[in-house]
């Protein structure tokens, strides 16, 4: 069952289009990366997946329930973590947490201890007015929030942001065990390492458009390979010319060549030749989201 | 409501609420407690006063030295009417614009909680706070006529419609001070639409009584159906002035829980 599912979600701002027909499926216990650059309507969908924004096209459902229906009994399954943290700054961190938990009606007060712990939040740290707290220690404040009543589905916007190595760590640890729970972690990112390592599915979102929508591993399969051969002849980039493969003529006998998708039909090409001189490289994920970015809208999921 | 949202409303508004209530004890204590030495001493100056200022000062038509005009003057002072209408319009903003512009909105939002419970928070504790100044108004005035500074003294009973119709009045602030908080999403905006509404409304009663040829404006201004010293008269439009201030604060303020549960945050 989908936890999330949006049916051409739409959201215009009178001439200017945030996000277009965006259909996305979210399954139960996965861990789901949102992807995309400042402004490409990321934050736009998450807002109206809680019914903060309304969407003046297509459909959101959480639970397979329509979000603006019976959203109370919805949200008290959500944690979210907003994109543009901001707390009372008059009240302590202590009195954020117990205050945001109180309206789920239990005290948490031993799961929001160990997430603090996890977390390298310490006690006296968390008594201290919200106003003094670093924008590191805000972000670690939102995570608790957003975990402390155990929810079944997490909606979590740049969670890192501000974050420093060690502690982006534990916190993938924190959503990795929330996941074995059983639990659905939805989160945008522009970091595409962070997204690499926890994530079993990504949606890359550009121009308010959704232009992929794969599982970590097919988009790894579409990584693409820069191979530079050296040949003992003459290497016109005639020879090289392939679907799906871009030759550059570095010299009279070396070319670049970068491939998109698998290397098979290149590596026969090269098989007839004599090579001197081989090197793949495997290109980041940053160059597959990056390519989908070039070729926008063309991109076909 | 939201009982934990109208806690923490409570507790961050406190301080304001406490020193706003001590004042407005403490003013109506000294309005009454000045009114025998300037009886005696203050006949010829307060008579003597430009209409324009009698007129602003809510006693045109009173002797200024009597209980009924000397009272009408504290409850029409710009102190009570500032501080009352201070505490409504932030409350209010507070609510639905504070909250944008701050964006805490997405954490409160976030919540199990309807949004309908969440103006209703801001709306009952805005309203509570609204009763506990208008109670201390009363207070002030009652201790005064307790010690026996105004003679002769006016019926606690009066004192209470008094703080009946000031209540009413600030309630109607509050229904178009709610409405305004809804429709912006920032704090100065919002403030500034109900602050400078409040005042055009005192300004069209003051020019309306100051002037026969505008005087249809008091008729649209909320402050002509402010009439403490027409209380204490016994002035027969008590009711219908209540009435007009609490349809406006009611319709208003179903606006702003209209507009709140509609629009983006």
């Amino acid at each position: 069952m989908p936890v999330i599912r949006t049916e051409n979600l739409t959201k215009r701002y009178g001439p200017v289009t945030a996000i277009t027909d965006i259909n996305l499926a979210v399954s139960d216990a996965s861990i789901y990366g949102f992807l995309g650059a400042n402004g490409s309507g990321k934050t736009t969908t998450i807002r109206s997946l809680l019914g903060l924004i309304r969407p003046t096209g297509g459909q959101a459902y959480l639970f397979e329930h329509p979000v603006g229906q019976n959203g109370k009994e919805l949200r008290r399954r959500i944690g979210y973590l907003p994109g543009e943290l901001r707390f009372y700054e008059d009240m302590s961190g202590e009195e954020t947490l117990r205050f945001l938990g109180r309206f789920y009606g239990r005290d948490f007060a031993r799961r929001r201890r160990q997430i603090a712990e996890r977390l390298e939040l310490s006690r006296s740290a968390l008594w201290l007015p919200v106003r003094k707290y670093s924008r590191g220690m805000k972000q670690k404040l939102g995570i608790i929030q957003a975990l402390q009543h155990d929810p079944e589905l997490l909606i979590l916007d740049e969670p890192t942001e501000g974050l420093d190595p060690l502690m982006q760590r534990a916190f993938y640890d924190l959503i990795r065990e929330a996941k074995h729970e059983g639990k659905t972690i939805f989160m945008s990112s522009h970091n595409l390492s962070e997204v690499e390592k926890v994530c079993e599915r990504v949606g890359i979102v550009r121009q308010g458009r959704l232009v992929a929508d794969e599982s970590i591993e097919t988009l790894r399969e579409k990584r693409l390979h820069i191979v530079e051969a050296t040949l003992d002849q003459p290497a016109p980039a005639e020879l090289f010319r392939l679907p799906d493969v871009e030759v550059r003529q570095l010299d009279q006998r070396r070319v670049e060549l970068k491939v998109r998708g698998v290397l098979d039909p290149l590596l026969r090409r090269l098989a007839g030749l004599t090579i001197r001189d081989l090197v793949v490289q495997r290109a980041s994920l940053e160059d597959v989201f990056m390519e989908f970015y070039r070729k926008g809208d063309n991109k076909v999921k | 409501m939201s009982t934990t949202l109208m806690a923490v409303i409570a507790w961050r508004r406190k301080t304001t609420l406490v020193v706003y209530t001590l004042a407005m004890a403490g003013f109506m204590y000294l309005i009454a407690a000045v009114y025998p030495s300037l009886r005696q001493v203050g006949v010829d100056f307060m008579q003597a006063l430009p209409e324009s200022i009698r007129s602003l000062m809510g006693g045109r038509e009173l002797a200024l030295t009597s209980v009924p005009g000397f009272l009408a003057v504290g409850y029409n002072h710009p102190l009570v009417l500032v501080l009352f209408s201070a505490f409504v319009i932030s409350s209010a903003t507070q609510a639905a614009a504070g909250e944008i512009d701050r964006r805490t909105v997405d954490l409160i939002l976030s919540r199990p909680v309807t949004r309908f419970q969440v103006l209703g928070s801001h709306v009952l504790f805005a309203l509570l706070g609204l009763a506990i100044l208008s109670t201390a108004v009363w207070s002030g005035t009652a201790i005064g006529v307790r010690m026996g500074f105004l003679t002769p003294a006016p019926d606690l009973q009066s004192l209470t419609l008094i703080s009946v119709n000031l209540f009413a009045l600030f309630f109607a602030v509050a229904g178009y001070s709610f409405l305004f908080s809804s429709l912006t999403s920032e704090t100065g905006r919002s403030n500034a639409l109900a602050g400078s509404l409040t005042a055009v409304f005192f300004f069209m009663k003051f020019i309306g009584d100051l002037w026969d040829r505008a005087s249809f404006l008091k008729t649209f201004s909320i402050f002509q159906y402010y009439d403490p010293a027409g209380v204490l008269l016994k002035a027969d439009h008590f009711t219908r002035d209540l009435v007009v201030l609490f349809v406006i604060g009611a319709v208003t303020l179903a606006g702003a829980f209209v507009v709140f549960q509609e629009r983006d945050v």
